[in-house]
């Protein structure tokens, strides 16, 4: 099989994934207790008025007649309207997605920055006062949940040390860039308009650090396992005795293979910080896409939850092709078979 | 040398235009927070938050006056009762929509139609009502199926939209005719004639507001330019934000022990704002052991106010409730601040259980509270505490509210007692009192007692024809003595509320604007404000 053909049943396998997912969302938000209805139009709205709602969301007709007409709409583009905000899912997609992508995004980066050269640091100078601060802030950010770390940060850096933003994606005094991708960083590039730039970047900061935390321990924890497994292996020592310098053993023949099942962690903590992002975004008022789905699901928004679901499946799929495709360019010796 | 210097005049005189400029464009701006989801509809408005932007944004035919002032003419210039189900209502002349249009008879009629077709926000309100007309340009007649006392009242919640605007901005929609009834068009704007309009609206993000300058009534001389609503904000981010100078006025939720943080601090201001609404304890009077009145005064005697009263207590002066007593509360029409509240005696409690037909030891009640608020949960556990004391067995239920409204529409199904709060849309006792203690109002959740009971029903179907508002008042305390004597539920507090803001907004016209209003949402006047 070749990697052209591979991807190309990953592909398949994920749409039966997706559809799988829609099916099991579809049926899970119907049990939750409540008519979304009556919910959505206030204890004090009429019966009439309810039952037309119904009727709109075709809540009388049989579950299966639901998702047909829900597939129905999906090819169409159309997610349904969200009986939450009381508008298009698709617009309330649109609005909320990118600030959460955006935040992930710096989320992954600093993931990445901090996590390795941390676990890097950690595995070269093993056993040595660098190990073991690298490890306590490793093991920190593993066992301290988000959220917590949302606190600290804004303790730390907000309330003692006023030094960052606290609140939304950018100051509201300023006007925001014209809206392209939705993501302010490169929207107010995009304009050459530098002073958003810099105060979106400033206020991705901390929520994106929380994000970041528990996946940088994860990162940095994995990253010295496998450097100082790696660091045992003969050909390392060969490559010493040859008197290879420090830097080319480490960087082409330890750090290489070592980062294989660094990257697969990265790849999945990254599609996790999608979905976790909640209590982040509500500590950090950031309008995005996690925080819409807990909302949603209290207000038993049939047509919000399993679109933000669907969003989350796919995040994980590509996420999950991606970091294929990367393991296959970093080890050679992996061949694809039937 | 000259070159210099020459540099210099324009590099200063560059600086003082632009430093100029921006004191001229600086604009005032008050942030404050609710609980998500704003509507900007009027025909949706139905919460504290939609009132917030409701008496903000558009205006309606009657207002309420502060602190007891009664109901006062807004978009209105007067109103008389041609008989006992006909009120003519006159309008004032060039009053003015965002838009520009100029408001008359057809905008109100338009809106009336628009809020009952739909259905929704406050349309309940106007169940009586059987038409609505233009008499002419200025003047409009309001009939009802029967007389209505409370209809005065009713209008402060009719929000006047503008006809033209919305009419332009209609698309095909569910209402024959009149298409969407401009429903996409006023998700994300306003059109009416209030103090504000809706510049950006994201209903779970925030809500800005900018100060319409052609506002009938004026502005305060440093009101606010622009209002920015945000939505669900942390409590512990709100503080930071008051903190750091970013927050100017915080919701009523804030948890108590942050309020008591904030009021260490020098840059905020705690005021205490008289919420129209209270706490109760909805004992169902259908069900037994609390079908017997003996019962029923048995644990309203033996609950616990004064451990009530200390769990609102932020510091050792401030507590967030108000000892109740009764169902008439601050800022209603009949609510007498002499009036004692009600208090526990436990001998005289067991008295009475003694006269109930039932053996406490008979039943096990079923208590519960709402799990999306769980600081209702301890005063669910005093009654269970103070039940046993009794003899009663009791067990405490978190209950989903959807779960709740679901059982609540049989007697049978809701719970003994349960932990629900109630605010008042308008300032009128039939708007609190009918809806949740007449005998045809069972079965939604603010009528979890079941009330049955001839006397009281006599006194609220009563005061809602009677037009005299001097006997209204004696009908409402005398229903309102009824309800205690007859233990109908259970009063745990009126609403106190403490909102932290920022000493940037003058207090001085800050608390004068956040006291004294019988109606949800009324209090928050972003025009009367002072932003330094």
């Amino acid at each position: 099989m070749s990697t052209a053909q591979y991807f190309l049943k990953r592909i398949f396998v994920s749409i039966i994934v997706f559809f799988g997912v829609s099916i099991v969302i579809f049926c899970l938000a119907r049990l939750i207790p409540g008519d979304p209805a009556r919910i959505a139009l206030g204890p004090f709205a009429t019966k009439e008025m309810v039952e037309q709602l119904r009727e709109t969301l075709h809540l009388n007709e049989s579950i299966f007649i639901q998702y047909k007409i829900f597939i129905q709409q999906l090819f169409q583009g159309d997610l349904g309207l969200s009986t939450y905000t009381k508008r298009p899912v698709l617009t309330d997609v649109i609005t909320y997605f990118p600030a959460t992508f955006e935040l992930v995004l710096m989320s992954g980066t600093l993931m990445i920055l901090i996590g390795m050269p941390l676990g890097i640091l950690s595995g070269k100078f093993k056993n040595t006062f660098i190990d073991h601060f690298a490890r306590i802030i490793s093991l920190l950010g593993v066992v301290t949940p988000s959220f917590l770390w949302a606190i600290i940060l804004m303790l730390l850096f907000a309330f003692w040390m006023p030094i960052l933003p606290v609140s939304e994606r950018m100051n509201e005094m300023l006007d925001p860039p014209k809206l392209v991708t939705g993501l302010l960083l490169i929207d107010s590039l995009l304009e050459g308009n530098f002073v958003v730039f810099k105060d979106a970047f400033l206020h991705l900061i901390l929520p994106g650090l929380a994000i970041a935390m528990p996946a940088i321990g994860n990162v940095a924890r994995l990253t010295r396992t496998n450097l100082s497994d790696i660091y045992e292996k003969q050909y390392i020592e060969f490559a010493k005795s040859y008197s290879f310098s420090e830097y080319k053993i480490a960087t082409r023949y330890a750090l290489k293979p070592a980062s294989i099942p660094t990257v697969t962690i990265i790849g999945l903590d990254f599609a996790f910080m999608l979905g976790n992002a909640f209590l982040v975004e509500t500590v950090f008022v950031w309008p995005g896409i996690a925080k819409y789905g807990v909302e949603v699901i209290l207000a038993k928004d049939l047509n919000g939850i399993i679109a933000t679901a669907l969003i989350i499946t796919t995040f994980f799929l590509i996420i999950n092709m991606l970091v294929d495709f990367f393991v296959l360019l970093l080890n050679p010796r992996i061949t694809i078979t039937d | 040398m000259r070159i210099t210097s020459s540099l210099k005049t324009i590099v200063l005189s560059l600086v003082i235009t632009i430093f100029s400029l921006s004191l001229v464009n600086a604009k005032t701006v008050l942030r404050t927070d609710e609980a998500a989801i704003g509507e900007a509809d009027p025909a949706k408005f139905s919460d504290n938050i939609d009132s917030i932007i409701m008496f903000n944004t558009y205006d309606a035919l009657v207002d309420e006056g502060k602190n007891g002032g009664g109901l006062v003419p807004l978009l209105a210039s007067g109103w008389e009762y041609a008989n006992a189900t006909t009120l003519n209502i006159t309008l004032k002349d060039g009053i003015k929509f965002h838009s520009g249009n100029t408001l008359d008879a057809d905008d109100v009629v338009y809106s009336f139609n628009r809020l009952m077709d739909m259905g929704q926000g406050f349309s309940f309100l106007f169940g009586t009502v059987d038409s609505v007309s233009a008499l002419n340009s200025s003047t409009v007649q309001f009939t009802t199926k029967e007389p209505f006392a409370p209809l005065v009242a009713s209008l402060m919640r009719l929000a006047i939209v503008d006809k033209d605007d919305v009419m332009a901005n209609t698309v095909d929609g569910n209402y024959g005719d009149n298409g969407d009834y401009g429903e996409a068009y006023l998700l994300t704007t306003s059109a009416g004639t209030g103090a504000y309009k809706i510049t950006e609206h994201d209903p779970n993000v925030k809500t800005v507001l900018t100060k319409n300058s052609d506002y009938f009534q004026g502005h305060n001389a440093k009101a606010p330019d622009e209002v920015i609503i945000k939505y669900s904000v942390e409590a512990a981010t709100i503080k930071t934000l008051l903190m750091r100078g970013e927050h100017e006025i915080s919701s009523m939720w804030l948890p108590n022990e942050v309020l008591a943080a904030l009021e260490k601090e020098d840059s905020v201001d705690l005021v205490k704002i008289n919420r129209p609404g209270s706490w109760y304890n909805k004992l169902n009077n259908r069900r037994a052991p609390f079908d017997d009145v003996h019962c029923r005064r048995a644990i309203q005697l033996a609950y616990d106010y004064d451990a009530l009263y200390q769990s609102f207590a932020i510091t050792d002066t401030m507590v967030a409730g108000q000892k109740s007593s009764g169902a008439l509360i601050s800022g209603v029409l009949g609510y007498d601040p002499n009036k004692s509240p009600i208090e526990r005696d436990i001998e005289k409690a067991k008295a009475e259980l003694a006269k109930c037909k039932y053996n406490p030891s008979d039943y096990t009640l079923d208590l519960a509270w709402i799990a999306e608020v769980p600081y209702e949960e301890p005063w669910a556990l005093q009654l269970q505490a103070n039940a046993m004391e009794l003899g009663f067995n009791a067990t405490v239920t978190g209950l989903p509210w959807a779960k709740f409204t679901e059982q609540v529409a049989s007697w049978e199904n809701t719970p003994h007692a349960t932990v629900v709060s109630v605010l008042a849309n308008v300032p009128d006792p039939d708007a609190l009192m009918y809806a949740q203690w007449h005998s045809s109002r069972g079965g939604t959740w603010m009528s979890a007692e079941w009330v049955n009971d001839p006397e009281l029903d006599a006194l609220l179907e009563k005061g809602r024809t009677e037009t005299n508002e001097a006997e209204r008042i004696k009908i409402y305390q005398a229903a309102n003595q009824v309800m205690i004597d007859n233990a109908i539920t259970l009063f745990i507090t009126d609403f106190v509320g403490y909102q932290a803001i920022s000493s940037n907004v003058s207090n001085s016209d800050t608390t004068s604007t956040q006291q004294g209003y019988g109606t949800m949402g009324r209090n928050l006047s972003f025009r009367e404000m002072a932003v330094n």
